[in-house]
């Protein structure tokens, strides 16, 4: 693992990527050392430029409240969000892909027969209604995103699975008697876990993405500022102070792109013979 | 003859950096004179691909580059031309045939088309090309042309497509044919089919052709001249006769001792009265589920096989693909579940247990694969591997360990090889890990899968007189399965040849194969490639030794 890491540093996008994303978890984990106050709190003059006043250098909002520190308080929520949803949706997909596809038969029809009806269902709609109905709350997000994500990891983890069965070490260990728990685990999952992670990485985007919309729609946890939340509360003032809007968006799109730098920089490390040509 | 077709000097290409040798052809030097088939043989890495493709210009840009040398064809240098210049000799000029029939067509693309393309490619003109096509597909002794150019490859046979694939390299009668193992992926009567047809058209049209291969029978059967290959270089070049009969290198020699061949007598065997395993009417049926407009389709894998193995015997499971062979071999391990039958081992009979009943059993019947490559998990070392049985089966960690240790060394390695992966080891090696594995168990029955036919001929060897020695250290009954009669001949006190599924002939090797009494086994022999010259080299042909 470690010369995976090595070889992932040495591949410059995605170099940059880790960087910034440390940059993202440090700037997350020290929120509440960087502010103090509580993000909600109104501490300065409402409807501050940025870049006029050194203590509030990214401005304030409507309600006079600091957007540096809204941004740095909404990364721990992408961050909690992107992962812990992806770590469950992970979970999910690999134990029912990985039935599906090594019993085959009644059981790979019944668990794929599911998974296609949670794929028939708009996924954002269906997080959305989710989220209504568990009422709006950090972990009601995270199960909504959890809930419909799984499915494409299930159907990877299906056709890895499926393939492997019939590759020839798994046979003999078969053939061995080896139980089919032993073989499940320890044989075929870690012949697995490159795609899946490639997978995963680039679904935290996508969740973080997510969690955004529901929080612009005013369906966050109404407790934790969000950048999605920033970004719909300013959104009728968007003419006048245009900074409210802008910097939470233009983190989610560096936080996303940077997320994206290391999926792929993972991809062609560990995928090397997909690995996209062109490139030296 | 006086005139040289094609001459390689000095060739050499490099390898990218990272590869275990600078260079893969080093200082190669040959020449292919018009009418003239000059066999390149050598063992997996010798470089003889990479040789032809670098007379092609289809060497993988992956940093595999000529450093130095010319290829001379007719007087212009290859290696200098321009691309489009060069364009216009591949295919019209030298044309070529690949090891695998089934990726060397387009799936999509009707055959006639595709090789239309190849006429369309090099001018010839629209309004002649359907009847070339038509008179190709004759020339290579494909039935029916006129239904064949319409269809698609899936459609037909591996020795079919191998034909389709020649008519292609011939389309515009060119004067050089490079064949890369192209008759390697065949079943024997096909190969010996491809075989004759490559020879009759080099014939007819004066080609010369350089045929690579690994296959001495093969070499024997077809070559004029003959170069041999090992670590990029030329060991020895010469006419096929002074290069089979009187070999001067070394290596030459070893390769030709390593080739298996007939036995003369039979295998002395000192089995017991009760048979390990007795199979009884075994059948395998597979059904595919009828659609809405398609019937249900049956194929009959195996039907009703009996066979018994004694303590100590091997049996050869011989046939071409689909035979049913392989699937005999896992319905005995019962990976595969058969449908009718008995595989009676201790009074037990194991076709009809459950899964779970039959966990126990498992390690008395086990299986050698034929893939060295797939047969083990890249994730776990070696020691992981081999243990892994012991320990499934209840064995405590230490004497799984102990025993581990014991069998690695007496496969052959070294017992450091334990803490290693199996992407260090090389197939041959590889191979003696799969049978420590399958020995690790302490099985009666031994199954092996094809186990040598995907190793060099040396490594072949090797390995094949592992088998022997274990077999008579363990007592153990093997069920050897393989396509390769030679082979077969080499190890097994018994022989079943199937066809189709069904026991065709059985019984004591040597007369089986000398004097076989159904006509499928006769067409079975008389396709082995290199008879006649292993019958003209005489004395005693099981062992093989040059002053």
């Amino acid at each position: 693992m470690s010369s995976t890491l090595w070889r992932l540093l040495k591949n410059p996008s995605a170099a940059i990527g880790i960087g910034l994303l440390f940059l993202v978890i440090l700037v997350a984990a020290l929120a509440p050392v960087l502010y103090p106050q509580d993000p909600w709190a109104m501490v300065g003059r409402p409807f501050l430029p940025p870049f006029t006043d050194p203590q509030f250098p990214l401005g304030t909002d409507m309600m006079g409240r600091d957007i540096a520190a809204g941004l740095a308080y909404g990364a721990r929520v992408s961050l909690l969000v992107g992962i812990v949803s992806t770590a469950c949706a992970i979970i999910l997909g690999v134990t029912l892909g990985g039935i599906a596809g090594y019993y085959g038969g009644l059981a790979d029809d019944g668990l794929m027969r599911v998974t296609e009806f949670f794929q028939t269902i708009p996924t954002f709609i269906f997080a959305l209604v989710m989220v209504a109905i568990l009422s709006p709350s950090i972990q009601s997000i995270i199960v909504a995103i959890g809930i419909v994500s799984w499915p494409p990891v299930a159907r990877l983890v299906r056709a890895e699975f499926a393939s492997l069965r019939s590759r020839e070490f798994v046979q003999a260990a078969i053939a061995l008697g080896e139980s089919d728990r032993h073989i499940i685990l320890r044989q075929i999952l870690p012949n697995t876990l490159s795609p899946v992670l490639v997978m995963g990485s680039l679904m935290v985007a996508s969740a973080i993405l997510t969690e955004a919309a529901i929080s612009f729609l005013g369906l966050g946890d109404p407790n934790m500022m969000s950048w999605g939340y920033m970004i719909g509360a300013s959104r009728t003032v968007i003419r006048q102070a245009w900074w409210m809007s802008f910097f939470p968006g233009l983190v989610i799109v560096l936080v996303v792109l940077t997320i994206n730098l290391v999926g792929e920089g993972l991809n062609d490390v560990l995928n090397p013979r997909l690995a996209r040509k062109g490139r030296a | 003859m006086s005139q040289r077709l094609l001459t390689v000097e000095e060739l050499t290409i490099a390898l990218p950096s990272a590869g275990d040798r600078v260079n893969a052809v080093e200082n190669v030097s040959f020449h292919l004179h018009p009418g003239e088939i000059l066999c390149i043989v050598g063992e997996s890495g010798s470089g003889k691909s990479m040789t032809a493709s670098a007379i092609m210009g289809l060497l993988p840009d992956t940093g595999v580059t000529v450093r130095s040398g010319r290829i001379q064809f007719r007087g212009e240098d290859l290696l200098q031309m321009s691309d489009e210049r060069f364009r216009a000799i591949r295919g019209s000029r030298i044309g070529m045939i690949f090891q695998e029939p089934m990726t060397a067509l387009n799936p999509v693309m009707r055959i006639g088309d595709q090789i239309e393309e190849v006429l369309e490619a090099h001018n010839v003109p629209k309004a002649n090309r359907p009847e070339r096509v038509l008179s190709l597909l004759k020339a290579v002794g494909l039935p029916e042309p006129e239904v064949l150019a319409r269809r698609y490859p899936f459609r037909l046979s591996g020795g079919q497509r191998q034909r389709v694939v020649i008519a292609m390299a011939l389309a515009l009668k060119p004067d050089i044919l490079i064949a890369d193992e192209p008759t390697t992926a065949l079943d024997v009567t096909t190969q010996a089919q491809i075989l004759k047809l490559i020879r009759d058209i080099q014939r007819a049209q004066g080609m010369g052709v350089i045929f690579i291969t690994h296959d001495f029978g093969v070499v024997a059967d077809i070559a004029d001249r003959v170069a041999v290959m090992q670590h990029g270089r030329i060991v020895e070049i010469g006419p096929v006769r002074d290069v089979l009969d009187r070999p001067s290198n070394a290596y030459t020699q070893s390769l030709i001792g390593a080739v298996p061949q007939f036995r003369d007598r039979p295998l002395a065997l000192s089995a017991g009265a009760e048979p390990v395993v007795r199979v009884r009417g075994l059948s395998k049926t597979y059904v595919t589920q009828g659609g809405l407009f398609t019937p249900i389709k049956e194929f009959k894998a195996l039907d009703n096989v009996s066979f018994e193995i004694h303590r100590g015997e091997t049996l050869g499971l011989v046939g071409e693909s689909g035979s049913g062979k392989s699937t005999a071999g896992r319905c005995l391990v019962r990976l595969i579940d058969p449908n009718g039958g008995a595989i009676e081992y201790k009074n037990t009979d194991l076709a009809k247990l459950s899964r779970p009943q039959l966990r126990p059993f498992r390690s008395k019947i086990q299986i050698i694969f034929q893939d060295p490559f797939a047969s083990l998990n890249p994730r776990h070392t070696v020691g992981q591997s081999i243990m892994a049985g012991p320990l499934a089966h209840g064995i405590d960690a230490r004497t799984a360990r102990e025993r581990m240790t014991r069998l690695l060394i007496r496969v052959g390695l070294d017992a450091s090889a334990a803490d290693r992966y199996p992407h260090e080891f090389s197939g041959g090696q590889r191979q003696r890990i799969g049978i420590a594995r399958a020995l690790a168990v302490e099985p009666d029955l031994l199954v092996a899968d094809e186990a040598v036919s995907a190793l060099d001929v040396s490594v072949q060897a090797q390995v094949l007189e592992l088998l022997r020695d274990i077999r008579e250290e363990f007592q153990l009954a093997m069920l050897f399965i393989t396509h390769d009669l030679r082979v077969a001949s080499q190890l097994c006190h018994r022989v079943l040849v199937l066809h189709n599924g069904r026991v065709v002939e059985s019984g004591e090797t040597t007369s089986v194969f000398r004097s076989p009494r159904d006509s499928y086994t006769r067409s079975l022999i008389d396709a082995v490639p290199g008879q006649e010259w292993l019958r003209s080299s005489g004395g005693d042909p099981t062992v093989r030794t040059f002053a």
